[in-house]
């Protein structure tokens, strides 16, 4: 799913910060979106406001602000408060209103295509990642439903990294378990999730469940990542 | 037919709604005897609140059949909350690719129409409507805490679970927190199972809520 460099970024953060600018570029370049950006408020500590990043350009979100886009934003009012990721391409665009922004914002970059995650946490925050492209319909309902998974995956991550950086426990009370361990420690010496299932004697979807759980407890974007992780901190030996 | 309400959109959908509040009443307290709280007719907790998915199954004439709430498990969700003694260490369980289901409710006129062989076709409606919608989502898995019963039911469905942890007894009856794997065999075995070749999800509930096409 990642490729080597990626992993460079992702150590990088490892250090407790706020996800930034720089970070969403490089996931953007990684996986040939134009933008992404990433926003939250109500946080479970004092913050200055609403926090947010993107790789926009300095034009377009002050365009967005000085005309408060944010009250008519047809994607960003379909996300909050759902559960369901939304495709740019389900909103209505017939409004004379909806079409000038969109077309706005095509004209600043931001691209035709796009998808915006609500993020669930666990205090009632609300935060919301999306991303833009510029493809046709038919390139983007392919590319859409493959990575799908993925930006799951990274909106989540980045919203944990964002609790993280403000002391905030991301998953409070959730130590991993011996079975998450043992798959994490046979994935570290190169076994597939049916060889680690045939060796623990569960099934490969459990094998898969356990290094999902265990991924998702060390805030890692990917298995590898959480075996690396896992490896680093002492948590399980490669002998 | 599955039609997809958000619960911030539910002021929207009064009477859909309200009838399924009012089947959960009925299935829950009346039909399984659980100890849930009915106010006013409807059988409503606090997770209702969290602004869940649901899906609602709809006959011909639109009168709600059945239902299932869905959140996801980054957030807080009745395993992780309230049943998490049937979870390893009572630890529990997070993904941003595995959504929680429960309420899962089908009215007793819909379960009489069970044939010999097939799954009657609100279970079959609602559990295809599941997986579609979190396959269209790009997860992975989904959890739910379900009894000897219901795994009766998901058993002819060709549901496969997998036990997370041990069988606890609530109430009356055995329960037991299942996972269940996203993807085409899942959605292969349920259409087997229920005779279902269709897509049961409404095109325009889904459209407005902003989920891409199948």
């Amino acid at each position: 799913m990642f490729e080597r460099t990626f992993f460079d970024v992702v150590e990088q953060l490892s250090v407790k910060k706020r996800p930034s600018a720089e970070f969403l570029r490089s996931i953007a370049r990684r996986y040939g979106l134009n933008h992404l950006v990433y926003f939250t408020i109500n946080l479970p500590v004092a913050t200055d406001g609403p926090y947010y990043a993107t790789t926009y350009s300095q034009q377009w979100v002050s365009h967005y602000f000085v005309h408060n886009y944010a009250s008519i934003d047809p994607a960003l009012h379909k996300t909050l408060g759902g559960i369901l990721p939304v495709d740019w391409a389900t909103i209505d665009k017939t409004a004379a209103h909806i079409r000038k922004f969109f077309g706005e914002a095509m004209d600043f970059g931001v691209g035709n295509q796009g998808l915006s995650f609500p993020i669930r946490g666990l205090y009632h925050e609300t935060a919301v990642f999306s991303l833009a492209a510029s493809q046709s319909d038919t390139e983007w309902q392919v590319y859409a439903r493959h990575y799908m998974r993925d930006f799951q995956i990274i909106g989540c991550f980045i919203h944990s990294r964002m609790l993280e950086a403000l002391g905030v426990d991301t998953s409070p009370g959730s130590p991993l378990l011996r079975r998450e361990l043992e798959c994490l420690r046979w994935s570290a010496i190169g076994k597939t999730k049916w060889e680690t299932g045939e060796i623990l004697g569960i099934s490969e979807r459990t094998v898969k469940f356990h290094l999902d759980q265990a991924r998702h407890k060390l805030n890692c974007m990917n298995v590898t990542h959480a075996v690396a992780k896992a490896l680093a901190i002492g948590l399980i030996t490669s002998g | 037919m599955i039609r997809l309400i958000q619960g911030r959109d539910r002021r929207n959908f009064p009477r859909e709604i309200d009838e399924m509040f009012r089947l959960r009443a009925n299935v829950f307290r009346d039909r399984m005897g659980w100890e849930v709280v009915v106010k006013d007719g409807w059988e409503i907790d606090r997770f209702d609140e969290l602004d869940p998915l649901y899906l609602l199954c709809l006959d011909e004439h639109e009168t709600v059949r059945g239902s299932v709430r869905l959140l996801p498990t980054t957030g807080p969700n009745m395993l992780n909350d309230v049943f998490s003694e049937l979870l390893p260490g009572g630890i529990p369980v997070r993904s941003a690719l595995m959504w929680e289901s429960s309420r899962f409710s089908v009215d007793h006129r819909s379960l009489a129409e069970r044939t010999e062989k097939k799954l009657n076709r609100v279970t079959g409606e609602l559990l295809i409507g599941i997986f579609d919608v979190a396959a269209r989502a790009g997860l992975e898995f989904i959890v739910s805490v379900y009894d000897v019963m219901m795994g009766r039911v998901l058993k002819r469905a060709r549901c496969h679970a997998e036990p997370l942890g041990p069988a606890v007894r609530i109430g009356k009856t055995m329960s037991y927190a299942g996972l269940f794997e996203v993807g085409p065999e899942m959605m292969a075995n349920l259409r087997l199972a229920s005779g279902i070749t269709k897509d049961v999800i409404e095109v325009e509930s889904a459209r407005t809520i902003g989920l891409a096409a199948a």
